[in-house]
């Protein structure tokens, strides 16, 4: 078999990529939510402090689940940076 | 053996094959019981799983209910297994074999062509334009440096959901993609290759991925942290397969939904009004031919951007 032609950089096709791969995102975000309210609520059980640590799970879970998603899309903007400057060298 | 030879060989074992099979079997195939007056289900049986498959008959209605062998289950501890075939299973295997022959074909009259030093016509050179797309447009710039190794996995992915949604377009047939246990199969072994190539992209790194420990916070904050991100990171990987396979599944259900009532309104209509939803139909029809296409193409970009992702996790 012939080796076939090296990938060509395709811009539309790694836009699309890009954008396609955040199609996920939003189960993370109910799951983190829904992990942090059900060990918030199980540990209002266990104390009786009902429902402070539930109210304080929602909120821990939300910003937890916002500030991986903020990771991410920095870590991919590096990772878009490096490649474009790969590109021009 | 020439190709047009082999050709006719596959089809005829696909398509002349299974009638044969059940005037052999006798009493496992029958004409599907006639005369059912009211109202009758014809979406659920479509889209779910059985253990009846039909395959095609020359007399009216054109076609024989067949049941599938009922095995023993096997008992695995308490747990018990029930691994008699259904509908959906007939399905895969029949996509497996349609594949794996087609596409030594496709390599057989690749290599002959490339012996008489042109290039492959008619449907081997279609396969093969769509596998260098898929290759240097899909796979490679998403996996990034050294991924020609996970290019069998993905391309086989690709051949095999689409031809399964495939399958699902044509009569008698039947879609195992629109079944959440093959979807979420698949998904898992996507998540076990995107891991495993973390694992050895990264080494002790890997590790990253799963726990968060950040050195630039205050000493009393890092294991606060560590506890609340980390369960983050790992929903995160976990999310991912679990997107992929609710996406499959219900991208397929969903259109063959919509022609089944669309098909339903044709009769509910009786009359110059029922050329409404047959147009409808015929026009969802040739979408889910595109769909078809479209799902298998995102079920391979979204694992070849999955697998990228964590392998350049360290940087």
């Amino acid at each position: 078999m012939s080796n076939p032609p090296p990938p060509t950089p395709d811009a539309d096709s790694a836009s699309f990529g890009a954008a396609a791969k955040y199609a996920g995102l939003g189960f993370q975000l109910v799951a983190s939510i829904l992990l942090f309210l059900y060990l918030g609520r199980w540990v209002d059980r266990r104390i009786g402090t009902e429902p402070l640590f539930l109210l304080l799970g929602v909120f821990t879970g939300l910003a937890a689940a916002i500030y991986s998603m903020y990771r991410s899309l920095m870590a991919d903007q590096r990772r878009e940076a490096e490649r474009r400057g790969e590109g021009t060298r | 053996m020439t190709l047009r030879s082999l050709v006719a060989t596959l089809a005829l074992l696909v398509f002349a094959a299974a009638p044969a099979h059940a005037a052999g079997a006798g009493s496992a195939c029958h004409l599907p019981e006639a005369g059912h007056e009211g109202k009758v289900d014809i979406i659920t049986p479509h889209i779910t799983n059985g253990d009846h498959i039909e395959i095609p008959y020359w007399k009216f209605p054109f076609f024989l209910e067949c049941t599938l062998p009922k095995w023993a289950p096997l008992h695995v501890g308490s747990l018990e297994l029930d691994l008699s075939p259904t509908k959906h299973v007939v399905m895969l295997w029949l996509g497996a074999v349609l594949l794996l022959g087609g596409m030594v074909l496709v390599g057989r009259a690749h290599a002959r062509a490339m012996a008489r030093g042109a290039a492959p016509r008619g449907g081997p050179n279609a396969i093969e334009a769509m596998i260098l797309y898929i290759r240097n447009e899909v796979i490679l710039p998403n996996v990034g440096h050294h991924g020609e190794g996970f290019v069998p996995y993905l391309l086989t992915a690709f051949f095999f959901i689409l031809t399964l949604n495939l399958l699902g377009l044509v009569p008698f047939g039947s879609t195992a993609t629109g079944n959440i246990s093959v979807t979420a199969t698949l998904a898992l072994l996507t998540f076990l290759t995107v891991e495993v190539a973390g694992l050895r992209a990264n080494g002790v790194g890997y590790l990253n991925t799963m726990f968060y420990w950040n050195n630039e916070l205050p000493v009393v904050m890092r294991p606060l942290m560590f506890l609340i991100m980390s369960p983050v990171e790992m929903i995160g990987k976990l999310t991912k397969p679990f997107a992929l396979a609710i996406r499959l599944f219900a991208n397929m259900t969903a259109g063959h939904i919509v022609v089944l009532a669309l098909m339903g309104l044709i009769f509910e209509f009786a009359g110059p009004a029922s050329a409404a939803p047959l147009l409808m139909s015929v026009v969802i029809m040739v979408l889910e031919l595109f769909v078809a296409f479209l799902q298998a193409f995102i079920f391979t970009l979204l694992s070849s951007v999955f697998i990228g992702q964590i392998r350049e996790a360290h940087h």
